[in-house]
Parts: C-alpha cells; structure tokens; sequence
C-alpha cells in the first residue's frame, strides 16, 4: 500500500457512519473498533493511517494548521471557517441546504431585520451580497427558537429534511447554498505526501464512479 | 471597548524573546549571506509609503489589507505589505540608469492587516530576491535555485517546491473555454484550491465533452517532468504549449543547479496574486501548514512604475523557517559561561572574560557581594563559575586550562 503515514480527522456526528462506510468500501484500512471506541486517535491495524475523531467545526482547523493531513467534512463548515486549505473531493453524502427560514408570513418590513444562525460568516456574506442589512447574532444550537420566541425574524441554518422546521412552524424562504462533505488536505501535506493523498483520492473515487453514490 | 491591560499588545503582533531571537537573527544572516553569495545585493526601502505605489503592485485588490494611516500632507500612507513594488518603484526611479539584470535581495518586516488566526501575522518578516530584466528560464531557475540554496542554508531539510506556469492554464482554458466568464470561475477555483468547485464548473459550464476531459484532469498534472508530456496532450494552445517549454527548460537548467530533487512540477497551481506571468513556485517544509517561500514571473509589474522590464523573484517566511525548526531540529546550544566575582577580584576575573571572549567563548561576569551566597538559584541554561581568593573554583578541565594560558599570557 503507497499510504503511509496519513493522520485524518474525521467529523463527528451526523455523518460518520456514512463516511466510515465509504471509506471501508474504498478499502481504506478504518479500526474496526473505530465506533466503538471512546479513544480520539486510533490507528489502522497497519498503522498506515491515524484518525483523529474530531468535532466538526474542529476539522478545519485541524487541517490548516497541519496537525491532520486530511480532513473529511461538511461543506457548510468549510465555508463557515474560511480556512485556506485543498478541496480534493465531494464525497456526496450528508447532503442537505443552509437555507434561510422564517415564520410562513414573516413581518413586511423590519425595522431592525434580525438573523439567527449557527454560522454567522455565511449569513453575514449572503445578505451583504443581496445588499440588506441585517443584524447577524450568533447562536450555537436550537436556531429553530429564535423566530418563535421573537429573537429573531429569520434564521440561517442546515436544513435536510425539513421537519425540524415544520414542526416547529418554520418554513423556508431562501436558499443559500447546497452542502454535501468533502474531503480537504493541508496545503503542505498535498505537496510532501503527494503519493499518499492521491492513492487516498483516487480510491475514493473509484467508489463514487463505481457505485454512482449520490 | 475595554482599556488594554498594562502589557497588552495589539492583536497580530509579537515579541520575540532569547533565545528565540538570537536564531532567527542567524537564520537570517544565513539567507543573506546566500543572496549575497549569489550577486544579490541588499537593499533598505522606507517602512511606510504612499498607498499609490503598492494599489500599482499586488494590492490593488487587497486594498483594506494594508495599515493605512494620514501623513501630515494629508495623503493616505500605508506600511509596506510587500517589498516587490517598492522595488519596482526604486529600480524606475533612483536606479533607473542602472543596466539590467539588476538582482536586488531584502530581509525586513512586512505588515499586513488580516484574520490573526492560522498563521498570519499582522507584522511579520520577509527574505527575498527580485531579479530584473532577465526574460530567460535561465533567470526563472536561478531563482528557484537559490530559494532552495537558501532554505538549506537556513538548516531546512525534506522541504519541496512546487512550480506552475499561469500561461498553461491561460492558453488551455482560451483553447476549451469559450466564455470569459468560465474561465474566471475556473481560475478563482483553482486559485482557492477548491478542486470540487472547479470540477462542478467544468461539468456544467462547458459545453464540449472532449474539453471537459482535458479541462478535468489539470488538478492531477502534478509530480515529475513526465508530466509535461501528458500535458503536450491535452493543448493545441501556442500559448499553453510554450508555457510547457518554459517548464520544461526551466527543469533542463534546474537539474544543472542541481535541484530538481527538491522540485515538483504542479501544472494547476494559481497562486494568489494576480501580478504573475510565467512560471511560479511555492515551498512547503515538513511540520509546518504553511508555505516557507513563494515566488514567480512578473513582467508585467515594472512598466506600471515607468520602465517596462521583464521580473521574477521569491520571499521566504523567515517565521515559518523558524516554527520548522524549532519543530524538527532542536537546537544545541554553545555553552555559556557565567563568572562570579567579588569586589577584590575584580582584577584578574574582568580581563580574564576579556580574554576567552576573544577566544569565541559566549562568557559574562558577574560582580556579587557573596559568591558563595550568590551561587545559589542562577539559571540552569548556563555553566556557573566562581572565581573566589584569586581562584577560579571550577573542574572544567577547558576552563582550567584557558585561566593557565590567561596566566602565561598576561600575568608574570
């Protein structure tokens, strides 16, 4: 095997079981104790390959800095944490929105139009774009609340399937961008460990091709 | 806004403390020793100018990057964010009847308004080369030889560089990309590395499925000369085809210097900056994210200041060297020597440290009221002696020896 020596953070959550899935697929050597374990490093059985468990916002910067080679995350915290690292690989899963929602029949106008949202970066940019002010505040989790409790009118959040927002009332209004998880590698990695992400890529992308993964 | 605390310091910035400061003034002097070694010699230009002359160079786009302040005349000047347009502006003006080549080199810090996260500080330092009026790979490889000439000589190792050709992916992206707009997208995409976006612009941008198999593979044309061939495949482009030679005599002359082991060719680098010409490169060492050295071609820079030549030239991070070897090579430090005397043996002790300092010992003495008290609690990082009832109390055989000679020399 040309790979050797690769530490890969891999994001907690939501999309784990589809990316070990994939991985293993790709015949990537994955712990079989990965899941169940509660270490945070763990070693392929031939010590190819570390993986770091990390939490997802984490990754990003994980992989800047180098301490990762590779990262395996979502496209909507790339674009939250603005880091400058290579964006190798779509792995088409953990599809979903970040979306714009709101109450069905929000206020006409806003006197102080406020935007609720995990990822303040993202909204920021989008209503800079559309030329609106807004005042952007940060919250870290059940964004779904602020409209109903009139924090805000709106908020900036992942939307997958939808039904969070409808049984919270919620609809949406705007979409911002598709997100899907990708596979990122360190600037200097990409260069010093050519061979071992390449290998890494191309075996990813045997499977997609192959498997037509959606 | 709170008040800064007393020892506060504005985000982006820092100090540098012993013995860290001590390195990287010798990582420096190393470096330009090779510039000068070279025939590259130094120049010192102002530390802040008019916002003019660098929105001419590479800041026309990043403008809000720059420390910009109000001089008493009133006009806007900022802190040099780079060295290559003031450069620029010196070689047209003060140096203009100077003939080319002319190969100037820099160490000096450079300023620059950004995220303080990851690696980019506010104030941070610079060593570099511009070499101008050479439009022969000859001078693009000598370039790229020397930033690795210089990069050994500062201690690195197992460190590589990238060159791209921007004219490659210019000329391929004209022969298969018909819309302005496309290409633009597939250059920014390359540019942020975003290799996703750039193939989802391929796919669904261009029309023609024999351009989107050429146009999809410029991501992987990376690693030895072979991969200039493959390239030769894909274009019809004069101007991707000459590009192509460029590289590939640049490579001729770079196995003369004896470097290319230390090279890789990576036809799809962008590099930010959209000043660049021809060929470019960017260095990476292990341990470190970030790049260590970058550089290019720009010859289209000089003639914005008045006088058209043709220009390339690379700056190395001397921080980033430094984070490198701090982490891959720990240092051993020369021993330091430090005397401890009293009062009445003031003589001999001060012409004795006189005497090995001269010997290129790093030695201080110290005047005590108690040299037995005073031996107590001194730093660990330094070899301790007492001189003490005209003795020097030590077993250091070295020592001893150097006090016998000191004895000989200066003291019937």
């Amino acid at each position: 095997m040309t790979i050797q020596a690769l530490t890969v953070a891999l994001s907690k959550g939501r999309i784990m079981d589809q990316t070990l899935a994939l991985l293993r697929q790709a015949g990537l050597p994955v712990p079989d104790d990965l899941e169940s374990s509660r270490k945070l490093i763990l070693q392929s059985a031939g010590g190819e390959i570390s993986f770091i468990l990390a939490k997802p916002v984490d990754v990003p910067t994980y992989v800047e800095y180098g301490v990762a080679d590779i990262g395996i995350v979502g496209k909507d915290v790339l674009a939250e944490a603005d880091r400058d690292l290579y964006e190798l690989l779509d792995l088409g899963i953990g599809r979903c929105k970040v979306s714009v929602a709101g109450l069905p029949e929000p206020p006409s106008s806003f006197a102080m139009p406020r935007v609720a949202s995990k990822y303040p970066k993202i909204a920021t940019d989008y209503f800079r774009q559309k030329g609106q002010q807004v005042e952007v505040i940060f919250l870290n989790g059940s964004v779904e609340l602020a409209p109903l409790i009139g924090l805000a009118e709106r908020i900036v959040d992942v939307v997958e399937t939808g039904r969070t927002l409808q049984e919270n009332g919620l609809v949406v209004h705007e979409d911002i961008m598709d997100v899907s998880t990708r596979l990122v590698a360190n600037r200097m990695s990409f260069r010093l460990k050519s061979t071992a992400i390449d290998e890494f890529v191309a075996r990813l992308r045997r499977v997609l091709a192959g498997e037509g993964v959606q | 806004m709170s008040k800064p605390i007393l020892f506060e310091k504005p985000r982006g910035v820092r100090d540098v403390l012993p013995p860290l400061a001590a390195r990287k003034r010798e990582v420096e002097k190393k470096i330009a020793k090779t510039f000068m070694r070279w025939g590259y010699e130094e120049i010192v230009t102002p530390t802040f100018e008019y916002a003019e002359t660098f929105l001419n160079g590479a800041y026309r786009d990043n403008e809000d990057q720059m420390f910009k302040f109000i001089e008493r005349s009133g006009k806007t000047v900022v802190l040099r964010p780079d060295m290559t347009a003031p450069i620029a502006r010196v070689v047209a003006s003060l140096l203009r009847e100077h003939p080319v080549p002319i190969r100037l080199s820099y160490n000096t810090a450079i300023f620059r308004r950004q995220d303080t996260v990851s690696g980019r500080e506010a104030e941070f330092t610079q060593s570099g080369v511009e070499m101008i009026g050479d439009e022969s790979p000859d001078a693009d490889a000598e370039v790229i030889a020397l930033a690795v000439t210089a990069l050994y000589e500062a201690g690195l190792e197992g460190f590589r560089l990238a060159i791209g050709q921007v004219n490659f992916l210019k000329g391929l992206f004209e022969e298969h990309v018909a819309d302005v707009h496309v290409r633009g997208q597939l250059t920014d995409a390359l540019a942020a590395k975003d290799f996703v976006t750039y193939e989802r612009v391929v796919q669904s941008a261009v029309e023609e499925a024999a351009a989107r198999d050429v146009l999809v593979q410029v991501p992987r044309l990376r690693g030895g000369i072979d991969v200039l061939e493959t390239a030769r495949l894909l274009t019809q482009s004069e101007q991707a085809l000459a590009a192509l030679d460029n590289i590939a005599t640049i490579w001729h002359v770079l196995t003369l210097h004896n470097v290319v082991g230390e090279a890789q060719i990576d036809l799809g680098l962008m590099l930010g900056q959209h000043y660049y010409t021809g060929a470019v490169f960017e260095g990476y060492a292990p341990n470190v994210g970030f790049p260590v050295c970058s550089g290019g071609r720009y010859d289209d820079l000089l003639v914005k200041f008045g006088r058209p030549a043709p220009a390339t030239g690379f700056m190395i991070g001397i921080e980033r060297v430094l984070d490198v070897l701090e982490k891959s090579f720990p240092q051993d430090n020369q021993e330091r020597y430090l005397v401890l005397y009293e009062e009445k043996d003031r003589y001999p002790v001060i012409g004795f440290t006189a005497f090995l300092r001269a010997k290129q010992f790093i030695v201080t003495s110290q005047r005590v009221d108690n040299v037995d008290v005073a031996l107590e609690g001194q730093p660990s990082h330094v070899t301790v002696i007492a001189f003490k009832e005209g003795k020097l109390q030590t077993d250091d055989k070295l020592l001893t020896a150097m006090y016998a000679d000191f004895g000989h020399a200066f003291r019937n």
